[in-house]
C-alpha cells in the first residue's frame, strides 16, 4: 500500500513537470488527505517554522518573543535534550514555531544534531528562521550554507547586531543578502529590537502558504537567487557528488510526500560527511545505506577509481589510514569566512568596551578564578538559603490544608483503608511542596542566570584541571557541589553537562554516594549517639565515590576533553531568566507531583501492613555477614524515601558502635532518594533507573560486608 | 610547535590536529580547521585549558587536546592583524 502511495506521489510529480495545470485538482485531493496526517493539521496551524542556529545566538530569545509564555518545553522522544515548541498568530492563521536545540554544524556527533536532523526530517518543516551571530559570521554562516543546501526556504537573522557594533564591526546587509538570495533581517533580540521586522515578514510568508500546496510554497520574499556558485564545491568533490547523487536518483524513490525536504544533492553531500549509519536519516531513507555500501564495493574492488582522490569523504576506504578533515567541511569553511570578509567592516575602537573589560578581567586567571570561585559560593548560598526558607515557610502556608486533610481521616477508624489512604495525602504534599519545588525553582533560577550571563562556561574552564582528575569535564562540579546541599538539583543541574556518558557517571555519584546536607546532620547525630567512627563512614563514602567515578568513567569511555565555546558576558534580563523558569517548571506539576502522591500512598500502606518487620527474622544472616541487625537492613530500605530519614530508624533500636558505624555507612552509600529517583526517571528513563538502584544496592551489600571484616570488634 | 607550546598573545596558524573522531568534529564545528588564525588569549593553571579567540569568540581547550593540535606561528603579525 505505501509502495503503491508512492509510486502514484511519483508519477503525479512527473507529470506536474510535463504538464504543469492539468494534474493540479489532482494533486491537491492527495495533499488534503495528507494534510490531515501532519501534526500541523492536528494543531490547526497553517505552517511550520524551525528556529535554527548555532549554541548561544538567541534562537530561544527570539522564540519566546514571538510565542510568548504559550510555549512548551518537551523532550524530543528519546532524547534529553529540550525543545520548544509555540504558535505565533498571523492574520492568515497561526504558525507553529519549532526552537531546535542549538547546533555549530548539520554533521556534528551531538544529541542535539541529531535532534535537529530530525526536527528537519519529520516535522514537515516549511521555513527556516536562521539565527546567527553577527559578531562571529564565518563561523554562523557555516551552518546557514548548510541549511541552504536542504533547499527549505529561510530568512537569515543576524542577531546581537549590539555587541557586533560594540566591536567595530559594520555588516553590508543588503550584500549578504544578494550573496546568499535569502532576505537577511538585524535585531537585538534582548532588547526586542528589529521584533517587528521578523513578524511582518512572518505573517507576509503565513499569509502566502495559506493559499499555496505545501509542496510549493514558493514565497514571493524568496524569489531570490543565491549567487550562482554558492553552494558548488571544487571540481573534484563535484565529480564524486555527481557520481552519488545519480546513484541516490536511482536508487531512492522520488517520494514527495512526507520528506520532500531532502534534495538528493543534499543527501549526497550527506553521505559525504557522515560515517556512521545509524542516523536518523538512514531510517527515513533505507536505501542510503545500499548506496554506500556499493559505493564503497566498487570503490575497493577497483571498479570504480576516483582520479585526484583527496581522502576527503567519509565513505572512503582510503580515509581508514589516516583521516583529514572532510573536504565539503573545509571548502564550507572557507566559503563561510570569504563571504564574511567581503560583507564585514571593521573599524577597531580605540578604547574597550565596558563588557570587553569585564571579560579580559574574568578570563585572566589570576582575576578571575577568585571572582568565579566567589560567584559560585554566593550562588550555592543563595540556593541553600531559598530551601531554607522554604521549609518552614511552606509547612506553614499548607498547614490549614494539612489540618483538614487530618481531620478528615480522623473520621475513619484507624488502620481502616481509607484512613491510611487519606493520611498519606498531606506527607505526599508536602514533600514535593516543601523539597522538590523550591529546589528546582531555585536551581532553576540560577542555573538560568548563570548560563544568560555567561558565567556557566567559564567556572567550567576553571575546574577542568579539578575535575579532570576524576575524569570528568569541568562542568560537572557544578551538580556536584549542588549534590553536597540536595541531590536533587544535582540531578536537574547535570544539563550542563557536555554529553550523555559525563552526564549519566555524574548522577551515578550524586543518586549513590554523595551526601546531602540533611543526611550528613543527621548522621552526625546518629554517630554521637552510638559513638559510631564519622572517619570510617565518611572515608567509606570518599573511597565509593572516587572508585565509582573513575569504574564509571571507564566504563562508559566518557570523553572529557574539554572543547568549550566561552559566550559573552552578557547582563541577563529578568524576563527571559523569568520564562526559563517558569516553563521548566511546567514538569513539576505534570509529572513530579503527581507521582510523589501515590509514592507517598504506597509507601504508607506498605509500613501499616507491617511487611518490614519480618525482616527481623533475618537478624542471625545479617548479623553474620554484615555485622548488624535485620531491623538496621529497614534502615537501608528506608533510604528510598528520604535518606535522611533512614539514620532516625537506627536511632530507635539498640545498637553497638560498630553496628552503628557499619550500618550508617551502609545507609549513606545505598539507594538514591524518592526524589533523585523520580529525576533520574525523568532525565534518563527507567533502565537507567534500574541500574542506579542495581548498583547502589551492591555498592551497599559490598560496603556492609567489607566493613565487617575490616573493622575490629570493639 | 603544538598549541601548549604557544604563549599568551601569541597568533598562531593551526595546521593538523590528530584527535579521536567525535573530539575533532567538534574542533571543525568551531571553525578549528587548518589554515584557521587563531589568537592565544592566556593559559589557566594546575594544567587547565587553553583560551583562544577565533573569528571573534572564545573557546576554551582542554591542555591534553591542546597538545595534540600542531600549529606555526603567524609568518608576520602584520598579515595576521588584517584578517
Amino acid at each position: 500500500m505505501l509502495g503503491g502511495h508512492a509510486k502514484e506521489e511519483a508519477r503525479t510529480g512527473v507529470n506536474r513537470m510535463q504538464a504543469g495545470h492539468n494534474t493540479v485538482t489532482n494533486r491537491q485531493t492527495i495533499d488534503l488527505t495528507k494534510e490531515t496526517d501532519s501534526c500541523s493539521e492536528r494543531s490547526g496551524a497553517i505552517m511550520n517554522i524551525a528556529l535554527v542556529g548555532q549554541p548561544n545566538v538567541g534562537k530561544s530569545v527570539i522564540m519566546n518573543l514571538l510565542t510568548g509564555a504559550g510555549a512548551m518545553v518537551s523532550n524530543y522522544p528519546g532524547t534529553t535534550v529540550e525543545i520548544t515548541e509555540g504558535y505565533f498568530p498571523t492574520p492568515a492563521g497561526k504558525v507553529r514555531i519549532i526552537d531546535t536545540p542549538g547546533i555549530y554544524s548539520l554533521h556534528s556527533d551531538t544529541e542535539e544534531q541529531k535532534v535537529t536532523q530530525r526536527i528537519l526530517l519529520e516535522e514537515n518543516v516549511d521555513m527556516i528562521i536562521n539565527v546567527v551571530d553577527a559578531r562571529n559570521l564565518s563561523r554562523n554562516l557555516y551552518l546557514t550554507l548548510q541549511l541552504l543546501e536542504l533547499n527549505i526556504p529561510l530568512i537569515l537573522v543576524l542577531n546581537q547586531m549590539d555587541m557586533a557594533e560594540e566591536l567595530g564591526m559594520e555588516i553590508d546587509v543588503g550584500s549578504l543578502s544578494r550573496i546568499l538570495g535569502v532576505p537577511v533581517l538585524t535585531m537585538v533580540a534582548a532588547k526586542g529590537k528589529g521584533l517587528e521586522k521578523l513578524e511582518t515578514m512572518i505573517s507576509k510568508v503565513a499569509e502566502h502558504s495559506k493559499d499555496t500546496r505545501p509542496d510549493e510554497r514558493h514565497v514571493p520574499v524568496f524569489n531570490r537567487v543565491p549567487k550562482e556558485d554558492l553552494l558548488t564545491y571544487s571540481e573534484p568533490v563535484e565529480k564524486v557528488l555527481y557520481m552519488l547523487q545519480s546513484r541516490i536518483e536511482d536508487t531512492v524513490p522520488k517520494e514527495e510526500g512526507k520528506h520532500r525536504l531532502h534534495p538528493p544533492r543534499a543527501l549526497a553531500i550527506h553521505l559525504m560527511e557522515h560515517d556512521t549509519l545509524d542516523e536518523d536519516i538512514f531510517h527515513t531513507y533505507p536505501e542510503l545505506a545500499e548506496v554506500v555500501e556499493s559505493f564503497q564495493k566498487d570503490l575497493s574492488n577497483g571498479h570504480m577509481v576516483c582520479e585526484n582522490c583527496f581522502r576527503g569523504c567519509a565513505f572512503c576506504p582510503a580515509r581508514e589510514e589516516s583521516h583529514p578533515p572532510l573536504r565539503t567541511c573545509i571548502e564550507r569553511t572557507q566559503k563561510a569566512r570569504e563571504i564574511a570578509l567581503q560583507v564585514v567592516r571593521y573599524t577597531p575602537k580605540s578604547s574597550l568596551s565596558r563588557r570587553a573589560r569585564i571579560e579580559k578581567f574574568l578570563d585572566k586567571p589570576s582575576t578571575g578564578i577568585p571572582t568565579l570561585i566567589l560567584i559560585t559560593l554566593v550562588s550555592l548560598k543563595l540556593i541553600f538559603s531559598f530551601l531554607e526558607f522554604a521549609e518552614t515557610f511552606v509547612p506553614w502556608a499548607l498547614a490549614p490544608l494539612v489540618n483538614a486533610i487530618t481531620r478528615l481521616a480522623h473520621n475513619f477508624p484507624p488502620g481502616s483503608v481509607p484512613e491510611i489512604l487519606i493520611s498519606a495525602i498531606p506527607e505526599g504534599l508536602l514533600l514535593p511542596f516543601e523539597v522538590v519545588m523550591p529546589t528546582m525553582i531555585s536551581i532553576y533560577f540560577i542555573m538560568a542566570l548563570l548560563e544568560d550571563s555567561g558565567l556557566m562556561p567559564r567556572i567550567a574552564v576553571m575546574m577542568d584541571s579539578v575535575m579532570s582528575l576524576l575524569k570528568l569535564p569541568g562542568q560537572a562540579i557544578i551538580p556536584i557541589v549542588l549534590g553536597f546541599g540536595c541531590r536533587a538539583p544535582g540531578v536537574l543541574a547535570t544539563r550542563a553537562l557536555p554529553n550523555r556518558q559525563s552526564r549519566l557517571v555524574v548522577t551515578a555519584l550524586l543518586a549513590i554516594p554523595i551526601p546531602c546536607a540533611a543526611t550528613i546532620g543527621i548522621t552526625a547525630g546518629v554517630a554521637k549517639t552510638f559513638g559510631a567512627s564519622l572517619w570510617v563512614i565518611y572515608g567509606s563514602v570518599a573511597v565509593v565515590f572516587v572508585l565509582l567515578a573513575r569504574l564509571l568513567a571507564k566504563y562508559l569511555k566518557t570523553d572529557y576533553q574539554l572543547i568549550l565555546e566561552i559566550p559573552p558576558i552578557q547582563f541577563p534580563s529578568l524576563k527571559g531568566v523569568g520564562i526559563k523558569v517558569w516553563m521548566r517548571l511546567e514538569g513539576f506539576f505534570k509529572q513530579v507531583l503527581p507521582v510523589l502522591i501515590l509514592t507517598s500512598i504506597g509507601i504508607k500502606i506498605l509500613l501499616n501492613s507491617g511487611a518490614l518487620d519480618v525482616l527481623s527474622r533475618l537478624d542471625p544472616i545479617s548479623m553474620k555477614i554484615f555485622g548488624i541487625r535485620g531491623q538496621s537492613l529497614a534502615a537501608v530500605a528506608v533510604t528510598v524515601v528520604q535518606r535522611y530519614a533512614a539514620p532516625m530508624v537506627l536511632l530507635n533500636l539498640p545498637l553497638s558502635a560498630r553496628e552503628a558505624t557499619i550500618a550508617t555507612s551502609m545507609i549513606a552509600l545505598s539507594m538514591p532518594c524518592l526524589p533523585v529517583s523520580i529525576l533520574v526517571l525523568r532525565e534518563f528513563g527507567w533502565k537507567t533507573l534500574v541500574r542506579v538502584f542495581v548498583t547502589a544496592i551492591l555498592i551497599s551489600l559490598t560496603v556492609g560486608i567489607t566493613l565487617n571484616l575490616l573493622l575490629p570488634v570493639f | 610547535m603544538t598549541l601548549l607550546d604557544a604563549k599568551p598573545g601569541d597568533i598562531v596558524i593551526i595546521e593538523e590536529s590528530s584527535l579521536g573522531r567525535s573530539a575533532e568534529k567538534r574542533l571543525w564545528d568551531l571553525g578549528l580547521l587548518p589554515g584557521t588564525k587563531a589568537r592565544v588569549i592566556c593559559s589557566h593553571p594546575f594544567k587547565g585549558p587553553i583560551l583562544l579567540e577565533v573569528d571573534n569568540t572564545s573557546l576554551a581547550i582542554g591542555r591534553r587536546l591542546a597538545q595534540k593540535i600542531r600549529v606555526r606561528p603567524c609568518p608576520t603579525a602584520q598579515e595576521c592583524e588584517q584578517k
